[in-house]
C-alpha cells in the first residue's frame, strides 16, 4: 500500500508492537501469554511492515536466511535446554532438579527454564508466521505475474 | 544410559530435521550422508533398546522427572521396542531408495523440505509408539498428519493437491474425534496417562458407562479414519497413488500401521477385554474387517493404475490386521502383529519396485506390463515375491500370517471368517497374478527376449533386493520375530 | 582320420549318449530288482561283501538323503540355466545326467522304505519345521516318477529343438521335479502343502510355454483352479491343526471321531483340493485345456506324474489321518465308510465323463487328456473302495496303486507318440491323418503296445490293474451297498468305451489311406524312440510278470497300512491273475468296444457334440453368470457411456466364450467405474452416517 499515513504511523508503531510481543514472551510464566501468543504478536509486527512497505523491503529485513536460522534455532535451543536435563539428572526437560534457578514465583526471574523455552518458542513462532505470510504473497505475485 | 536412548533417538531425529536446511545449503550430498548416518545410529540404538528390554524387562521414562499423574511418560516395552525397530528399519530402507528416486518426482529446491518432512515423520512415529500418555499421542498424531499431508503434496501437481487436501480434511476429522474421546476419558477418570486411566476406568465403569462408551466410539472411529479401515478408507487410494513413490511406500507400510498400534493400545491397555466384550465391540470390528477384506480387493480388481491398485490392496490387508485384533485372543493378536510386520515389508517392496518401474520406464498402467520382466528382472522378481506373499504362498511371510490368522479364527469358532479369508486370498490372486504373468510370460512390444539386468541406480536397487530377501527369510524362519511378538502380546493381555 | 572323426562325432552324438545312459539305467534297475527278490543270490552276496556293503550302508544311513534328492534337480536346473546360455548340447546332457543321479539316490532309499517310518525333520523352517518321511507307498511313487522323468528328459531333447525358450522350460521342469519329489516325500501336511504350491506354480510356466492366446487362457484356468485347490488344502490343514493339534501323517482318528461334522469338512476339503489336481470330476476342467497347449514332454509328465500326485495326496491323507493306529475292528471305520461311498461314486462319474467326452474329440492330445481324466477315475474308484470297505479295503488300495504305476507308463507313452506324430506331420487332428504305419513304423508299433496296455488286453499291464479294480468293485458290492452292482456295469461299459476310443485312434491315425502331403516323409530312427522303447518294454514286462510288482512293492506297502492282515494274505497275496473269469470279462469288454466303434463309424456318432449350454462350467456357474450379467446391465442402465467394447462383451449371448473369471473381473471393473468416484466424493456423508448410527446405538443401549 502506498499511503503516506500508513507508512508514517507504521514506522512509529512497529517498535512498540515488538516490545509488547517481547514482553508477553518473557512474562509467560507470570501472566497469561507465553511463547505462542507473544511470538504471534511479534510476527504480526513484521506482517504489518510487509503489508505497508511491500514484500521486497520486508524480505531485506527478514530474509530467507534469517528465517531458516530462526526456525531451526528456536527448536534447537529448546532441545538443548532439554538435553541439559538429561546430563544432570537423567530425564529430558527437567526443571528444578536440573539446577535451573527457581527463584520466587511471581517474579520475572523465576520458574527455572520456562522463560528460556518461551524465548525459543517465541522466535520460532514469529519466524513461522512471517515466512508463511511471505510465501503466500510471493505465490500470489508469481501467479499474477 | 540405555534408559536415555528412547528420548535421544527422538531428539536426534528432530535435530537432523532441523539441520537439513543448513546441510542442504552446502550440498545435497551432505544431506544424504548426514541423514543416512543418523538413521543408522537410530537403528542401532533401537536394536540395543530391544535387546535390553528383552533381557531386563520394560521400563518407564518420565519426561522432566514429573510423576506419571501429572507428567508425560514413555513406556518402553517389548511392543514399543520391537515396533520402533520395525519403523526405523523400513524407514532407513525407504530413505536410501528415495535419495535417487525423488529426482524425477520433486523439484530440486524442494529436496531439503522433503527430507525435513521425512525426519519429522519418523520422529513422530517413534513418539507415538513410545508414549504412554493419551494427549501426547494426540500431539504426535497431529504432527504425523501434517507432515504426511505435506509429503504427499510436495510434488506440486493438481492431483496431489486434491488428494492431500482430502487427506488432510479427513485426518483432521479423525484427530478431532480422537481428541474428543480423550477429553471424555479425562473427564471421567481425571488422568491422561494410559496405565492410571485404565485402573480408574475399571472402577468408574459402573458409574459413567455412557461416557466411556461414547469416548470409545469416538476414539475408535478417529483412529479408523487415519488407519484406513473400511469404510473410512476413502482418502487412501488417491493419496497413495499420487504421492512420490518413496512417500507412498512410507505411508502404506509404516504410517498406517502406527495408527493401528494406537488402536491396540487404546482397546487393550486402556479399556481392557472384559469391558469391550460387554459392549459387543469385537463384533463391530469383525464386521468392518471382513467387509474391508472383500471390498478392498473387489475395488482393486477394476483399477487401471498400478499404485491405485496397491492402495486398495492395502485396505484389504489392513482388514486382515483388524480381523486379528477383533478376535480378542492371544492367537489373534499374534497373527495381527505379525501381519503388521509382514505387510509392511511386502507393501514397501511392492511400492518401491513400482517406483522403479516408473523411474525407468514411466510405466504405471497395469496393461502395459507385457514383457517388462525381461527388461527389469530384479524389480519384477521382487514384485513377484511380494505378490506371492500377498496371495499367501508358503515360503513368504504372508503365508505365515495367513496361517496364524486362520488358526486364530478357528480357535474362536468363527468358521465363516475362514471362508472370507480364503475368498480374499483368491481375490488377491486375481489381481496380482496377471501382472506377474504379463511381465514374465508375454512378449514386450519391442520383442527383445534377452534378459538384461536393469540399469537402476544401486541406491534404488539395494533396498528393493533387501526387502525381497527379508520377505523370504521371514517366511522361512519366522520364529525369531514370533518370539518377540508373543512376548509383546503376553504383556498386552496381562 | 575319417574313422576317428566319425568315431568322435558319434560318441558326442546325442543318440550314443542316450543309449549309454539308458543301458546304464536298465542295468541299474536290473541290479535293483535282483536285490529285491534276491534273484541269483544277489542280496546275500551283497550283504556279505564287506566293502560294497559299507559304502551302501554309509549312503543310505545319511539322514539328509531326502534333502539331497530334492536338491539335486534344483542344482540341475540352475546349472543348465547357466550352461544353456552357451552350449545347448552340453546342457541337455547335464540335465539327463542329473535326473539319472536322482534315480540312483532314490534307489538308495529302498532299505529305509522297507522298514517303515523313516522320519527326517528340518527344524525351524516355516515356523513348525519340515518333516520328511519315506515309506513304501512313497517309494513306489518316487521310483516311477524318477524313471519316467528321466525317460521324458531323454525325449525332450529332440522335441524341444523345435521350440523356443528351452532354458526356461528345462529350468521350470527341474523345479517341478523337485517339488513333486518333495510332495511325495513329505511327512506332514504343511510340508506337502509347501511343495504342492511350488509344483502348481512351476508347472504353470510349463503350461503357458507356448505363449499363444489359448496358452494364456488355459494357463489362467490351470493356475486358478490349482490355487483354489491349494486354499482348500490350507483350510483343511488349519482345521486339522486347531482340532487335532498336529499335522503329521499319523493316525488321528481317535480325536477326529469325537469331533462331529468337522471331520467330514476336513476330509471333504482335502479330497476337493487334491481332486482338483487329480483331475477328478467335476473339477477336471483344467485338464483338457492344459494338455493341448503344453509342449509334449510337459503334457506327458503332467498327465503321467502330476495328476498322480493328486491321487497320492488323497491316499496319503485318508490313510494317515483317518485310519487307526493298529488294526482293530469296530465302529472306528464308520467315517471312512461314508467318505468312501462318495469317493467311489465320484470316481465312477469321472470315468464316465472322461470316456464319453473323449469319444467326441478329434484333437489327439485333447482326447488323451480326457482319457487321463477317465483313468484317474479308475484310480479314484480304487481309492474309494480302499476307504469304503474299511479294514477289508486292501484290494482297492492295491488296484489304485497298481493302476497309478500302469497309467503313468502307458499314458506318457501315448503322449510321446502324439508328440512324434505332431513333430513329423505338424497335425493334431486325427481325422486328417491316416495310413502312417508305412511312414512311421516304429511309432505305430509302440502306439499299438500302449493302446493295448490302456485297453486292458491280457499280456499287457492294463489288464492286471483293471482286473484288480474289478475285483475291488465286486467286493464293494458284496460287502457293502447294493448300488455298486450298477457301478460294476458302468465299469465294464467304460472299459469298452476306452477300447473303442483307442481302436478309433489307431485306425484313424495309422491305418487307412495316407494323405497327399505326407507322401514324401521318410521314416527315421530318432533319439526320441529310445525312451519309448524302454517304456514299451516295461509295459510288456509288467503285463507278463505281474507278480513281481505286486510282491516286491505293493504288498510291503500294504503291510504298513492298517488293513486286515488275514485279508491281505488270502486275497491280495494269493491273487491269481490270469483266471478264466477275468479273461472272459475282458473278452466281453473288447467285443463290446469293437461293437461301439463299428456303430459309431457306421452312423457317424463320433461327430455328435454336446450342446453348448451343457458344458460343465456353464452349468455350475450359470446362475452366477446370469446374476453378474444382470448386475452389469443394472449398473449401466443398458447404455454405456464409458466403454462400449467392454459392454458388448458382457452383453452378448451364449456364443460368447467369456470365462467365469474374466466375467467376474469385468463386472468388478464396471462396478468400480460407476461407483468409485461417487463413494469418494461422499466421504463426509459416510463418516457422519456411521458416527451418528453408532452414537445412537450406543446411547440407546445405555
Amino acid at each position: 500500500m502506498d499511503d503516506i499515513i500508513l507508512r508514517t504511523i507504521s514506522r512509529l508503531i512497529i517498535p512498540f508492537i515488538e516490545i509488547y510481543g517481547v514482553f508477553i514472551i518473557l512474562h509467560g510464566h507470570v501472566s497469561p501469554g507465553g511463547g505462542f501468543s507473544g511470538g504471534a504478536i511479534l510476527g504480526t509486527s513484521l506482517i504489518l511492515y510487509t503489508l505497508v512497505f511491500g514484500v521486497e523491503k520486508a524480505q531485506k529485513k527478514f530474509s530467507h536466511k534469517v528465517s531458516d536460522i530462526a526456525e531451526s534455532g528456536g527448536i534447537l535451543w529448546f532441545i538443548l535446554i532439554g538435553l541439559v536435563g538429561i546430563f544432570v539428572t537423567g530425564y529430558f526437560l527437567t526443571n528444578i532438579n536440573a539446577g535451573f534457578p527457581i527463584g520466587e514465583p511471581g517474579l520475572l526471574l523465576s520458574a527455572g527454564m520456562i522463560p528460556l523455552l518461551m524465548i525459543g518458542i517465541g522466535i520460532k513462532v514469529a519466524s513461522t508466521m512471517i515466512t508463511l505470510f511471505h510465501t503466500v504473497i510471493e505465490e500470489a505475485h508469481h501467479g499474477s505475474a | 544410559m540405555i534408559e536415555q536412548l528412547p528420548i535421544l533417538n527422538l531428539v536426534l531425529l528432530l535435530t537432523t530435521a532441523l539441520m537439513i536446511p543448513f546441510t542442504q545449503k552446502i550440498s545435497f550430498k551432505t544431506t544424504k550422508l548426514v541423514g543416512f548416518t543418523v538413521l543408522l545410529t537410530v537403528l542401532v540404538s533401537t536394536l540395543f533398546i530391544l535387546l535390553h528390554v528383552q533381557s531386563e524387562g520394560a521400563f518407564y521414562y518420565h519426561l522432566g522427572g514429573y510423576p506419571s499423574t501429572i507428567g508425560i511418560e514413555f513406556y518402553v516395552s517389548i511392543l514399543s521396542a520391537f515396533f520402533t525397530l520395525f519403523v526405523i528399519a523400513l524407514g532407513t530402507l525407504i530413505y536410501v531408495y528415495s535419495t535417487r528416486d525423488i529426482e524425477h518426482d520433486v523439484y530440486a529446491q524442494d529436496y531439503g523440505r522433503y527430507y525435513t518432512l521425512l525426519f519429522i515423520l519418523l520422529f513422530s512415529m517413534l513418539g507415538i509408539v513410545y508414549t504412554n500418555d493419551l494427549f501426547n499421542t494426540y500431539v504426535f498424531m497431529e504432527i504425523l498428519s501434517i507432515t504426511t499431508c505435506s509429503i504427499i503434496s510436495i510434488k506440486r501437481s493438481k492431483k496431489n493437491y486434491t488428494a492431500a487436501f482430502r487427506y488432510l480434511m479427513l485426518n483432521e476429522v479423525g484427530s478431532l474425534s480422537y481428541l474428543f474421546g480423550v477429553a471424555l476419558i479425562y473427564m471421567v477418570t481425571g488422568y491422561l496417562n494410559i496405565d492410571l486411566a485404565a485402573e480408574s476406568i475399571q472402577q468408574v465403569w459402573h458409574l459413567y458407562p455412557a461416557n466411556i462408551v461414547i469416548a470409545l466410539g469416538f476414539m475408535i472411529i478417529g483412529v479408523s479414519i487415519k488407519a484406513a479401515i473400511f469404510p473410512f478408507h476413502i482418502w487412501l487410494p488417491d493419496a497413495h497413488s499420487t504421492a512420490p513413490s518413496a512417500s507412498s511406500a512410507l505411508l502404506s507400510s509404516i504410517v498406517v500401521k502406527v495408527y493401528i498400534i494406537i488402536m491396540i493400545k487404546v482397546l487393550l491397555r486402556l479399556i481392557g477385554i472384559d469391558i469391550l466384550e460387554a459392549l459387543n465391540i469385537p463384533v463391530f470390528l469383525t464386521i468392518i474387517a471382513a467387509s474391508g477384506m472383500l471390498i478392498g480387493s473387489i475395488f482393486a480388481l477394476g483399477q487401471k493404475d498400478l499404485k491405485r491398485m496397491l492402495g486398495y490392496s492395502s485396505i484389504a490387508q489392513i482388514g486382515y490386521i483388524v480381523l486379528g485384533i477383533s478376535l480378542m485372543s492371544s492367537l489373534g493378536l499374534t497373527a495381527a502383529l505379525f501381519h503388521i510386520v509382514s505387510h509392511g515389508m511386502m507393501k514397501a517392496a511392492l511400492f518401491l519396485s513400482a517406483g522403479a518401474f516408473i523411474f525407468l520406464r514411466n510405466q504405471r498402467a497395469i496393461n502395459g506390463f507385457n514383457g517388462l520382466g525381461y527388461q527389469m528382472p530384479i524389480s519384477m522378481a521382487v514384485f513377484s515375491i511380494a505378490g506371492l506373499g500377498m496371495i499367501g504362498i508358503p515360503g513368504t511371510s504372508g503365508f505365515i500370517s495367513k496361517f496364524n490368522l486362520g488358526v486364530a479364527i478357528l480357535d474362536a469358532n468363527q468358521w465363516f471368517l475362514l471362508v472370507i479369508l480364503i475368498m480374499s486370498g483368491v481375490l488377491n490372486a486375481m489381481y496380482y497374478l496377471p501382472i506377474m504373468i504379463n511381465a514374465f510370460l508375454k512378449d514386450n512390444p519391442e520383442k527383445n527376449r534377452v534378459m538384461q539386468f536393469e540399469k537402476l541406480p544401486k541406491v534404488m536397487l539395494v533396498p528393493i533386493v533387501v526387502l525381497g530377501l527379508m520377505i523370504v527369510l521371514v517366511g522361512l524362519f519366522p520364529n525369531s520375530i514370533m518370539s518377540y511378538i508373543e512376548a509383546a502380546v503376553a504383556m498386552l493381555l496381562a | 582320420m575319417k574313422n576317428r572323426d566319425y568315431f568322435r562325432r558319434s560318441i558326442e552324438s546325442y543318440n550314443f549318449q542316450s543309449i549309454v545312459l539308458v543301458s546304464m539305467l536298465v542295468a541299474m534297475l536290473g541290479f535293483f530288482f535282483a536285490y529285491i527278490i534276491n534273484g541269483f543270490g544277489f542280496k546275500t552276496w551283497l550283504d556279505s561283501s564287506v566293502n560294497l556293503a559299507t559304502i551302501f550302508f554309509f549312503i543310505y544311513r545319511q539322514r539328509w538323503l531326502p534333502l539331497l534328492i530334492i536338491g539335486l534337480p534344483v542344482v540341475g536346473g540352475i546349472g543348465q540355466f547357466v550352461i544353456g546360455r552357451n552350449i545347448c548340447s552340453v546342457r541337455d546332457t547335464w540335465v539327463i545326467v542329473t535326473t539319472f543321479l536322482t534315480i540312483l539316490f532314490i534307489l538308495f532309499l529302498y532299505p529305509l522304505a522297507i522298514v517303515e517310518g523313516f522320519y527326517f525333520e528340518v527344524p525351524y523352517l516355516l515356523g513348525f519345521g519340515l518333516t520328511f518321511s519315506i515309506d513304501m507307498v512313497g517309494f513306489i511313487m518316487l521310483l516311477i516318477t524318477s524313471i519316467l522323468w528321466f525317460l521324458v528328459m531323454l525325449y525332450s531333447h529332440e522335441y524341444m529343438k523345435h521350440e523356443r525358450h528351452c532354458n526356461r522350460f528345462l529350468f521350470f521342469m527341474a523345479m517341478t521335479y523337485s517339488a513333486v519329489l518333495g510332495t511325495i516325500m513329505s511327512g506332514d501336511l504343511l510340508t506337502m502343502f509347501l511343495f504342492f504350491e511350488m509344483m502348481t506354480f512351476a508347472s504353470y510356466v510349463l503350461v503357458t510355454h507356448g505363449q499363444k492366446d489359448e496358452s494364456y487362457s488355459a494357463g489362467y484356468n490351470y493356475i486358478f483352479m490349482g490355487l483354489i485347490g491349494g486354499f482348500a488344502i490350507l483350510a483343511a490343514m488349519i482345521l486339522l491343526f486347531v482340532h487335532v493339534g498336529d499335522v503329521r501323517f499319523q493316525s488321528a482318528i481317535a480325536v477326529l471321531s469325537t469331533l462331529g461334522s468337522v471331520r467330514y469338512w476336513i476330509i471333504g476339503l482335502l479330497i476337493f483340493g487334491f481332486g482338483i489336481k487329480a483331475g477328478m470330476a467335476p473339477v477336471h476342467v483344467w485338464l483338457p485345456r492344459a494338455h493341448p497347449v503344453a509342449p509334449t514332454p510337459a503334457s506327458a509328465l503332467l498327465s503321467g506324474i502330476m495328476i498322480k500326485v493328486g491321487a497320492f495326496g488323497m491316499i496319503r491323507v485318508a490313510t494317515s489321518y483317518f485310519f487307526p493306529e493298529t488294526f482293530v475292528i469296530g465302529t472306528i471305520w464308520e467315517t471312512m465308510e461314508t467318505i468312501g461311498f462318495v469317493v467311489i461314486w465320484l470316481g465312477i462319474i469321472t470315468m464316465a465323463v472322461g470316456v464319453f467326452l473323449a469319444l467326441q474329440q478329434s484333437h489327439i492330445k485333447r482326447m488323451l487328456a480326457y482319457h487321463s481324466v477317465s483313468q484317474m477315475g479308475y484310480i479314484v474308484l480304487g481309492i474309494g473302495v480302499a476307504l469304503y470297505l474299511g479294514y477289508k479295503g486292501a484290494m482297492g488300495y492295491t488296484g489304485a496303486m497298481y493302476h497309478i504305476i500302469n497309467h503313468a507308463l502307458f499314458k506318457s507313452l501315448l503322449f510321446m507318440v502324439a508328440g512324434v506324430i505332431y513333430l513329423r506331420t505338424r497335425e493334431n487332428d486325427m481325422y486328417k491323418l491316416g495310413g502312417l504305419w508305412r511312414k512311421l513304423p516304429i511309432t505305430a508299433v509302440i502306439c499299438l503296445i500302449a493302446a493295448l496296455g490302456i485297453s486292458g488286453i491280457p499280456l499287457f499291464n492294463g489288464f492286471i490293474s483293471k482286473s484288480i479294480l474289478h475285483h475291488g468293485i465286486v467286493e464293494a458290492y458284496e460287502y457293502g451297498h447294493r448300488s455298486f452292482y450298477y457301478a460294476e456295469w458302468v465299469f465294464n461299459v467304460i472299459s469298452a468305451g476306452t477300447v473303442c476310443s483307442f481302436i478309433k485312434l489307431f485306425s484313424y491315425t495309422f491305418l487307412g489311406k495316407l494323405p497327399e502331403q505326407y507322401k514324401d516323409m521318410k521314416s527315421q530312427f530318432m533319439s526320441l524312440h529310445i525312451p519309448m522303447f524302454v517304456i514299451a518294454g516295461l509295459i510288456i514286462l509288467i503285463g507278463v510278470f505281474p507278480r513281481f510288482i505286486l510282491d516286491g512293492f505293493i504288498v510291503p506297502a500294504l503291510c504298513c497300512t492298517t488293513y486286515d492282515p488275514n485279508f491281505i494274505q488270502t486275497y491280495v497275496v494269493g491273487l491269481a491273475f490270469f483266471t478264466s473269469e477275468d479273461l472272459l470279462s475282458m473278452l466281453f469288454v473288447v467285443v463290446l468296444g469293437y461293437a461301439i466303434f463299428y456303430a459309431g463309424k457306421r452312423w457317424h456318432l463320433f461327430h455328435l457334440h454336446l450342446p453348448h449350454w451343457l458344458r460343465l462350467e456353464y452349468m455350475i456357474f450359470y446362475p452366477i453368470n446370469r446374476l453378474m450379467r444382470l448386475a452389469c446391465r443394472f449398473m449401466y442402465g443398458g447404455q454405456c457411456r464409458i466403454n462400449p467394447l467392454m459392454m458388448s462383451r458382457i452383453d452378448l449371448d451364449a456364443k460368447n466364450d467369456v470365462g467365469f473369471l474374466e466375467r467376474f473381473t469385468l463386472t468388478a471393473s464396471v462396478f468400480n467405474r460407476r461407483y468409485e468416484n461417487l463413494i469418494i466424493k461422499s466421504d463426509a456423508l459416510i463418516y457422519t452416517l456411521i458416527l451418528t448410527g453408532i452414537l445412537g446405538y450406543l446411547l440407546l443401549r445405555i
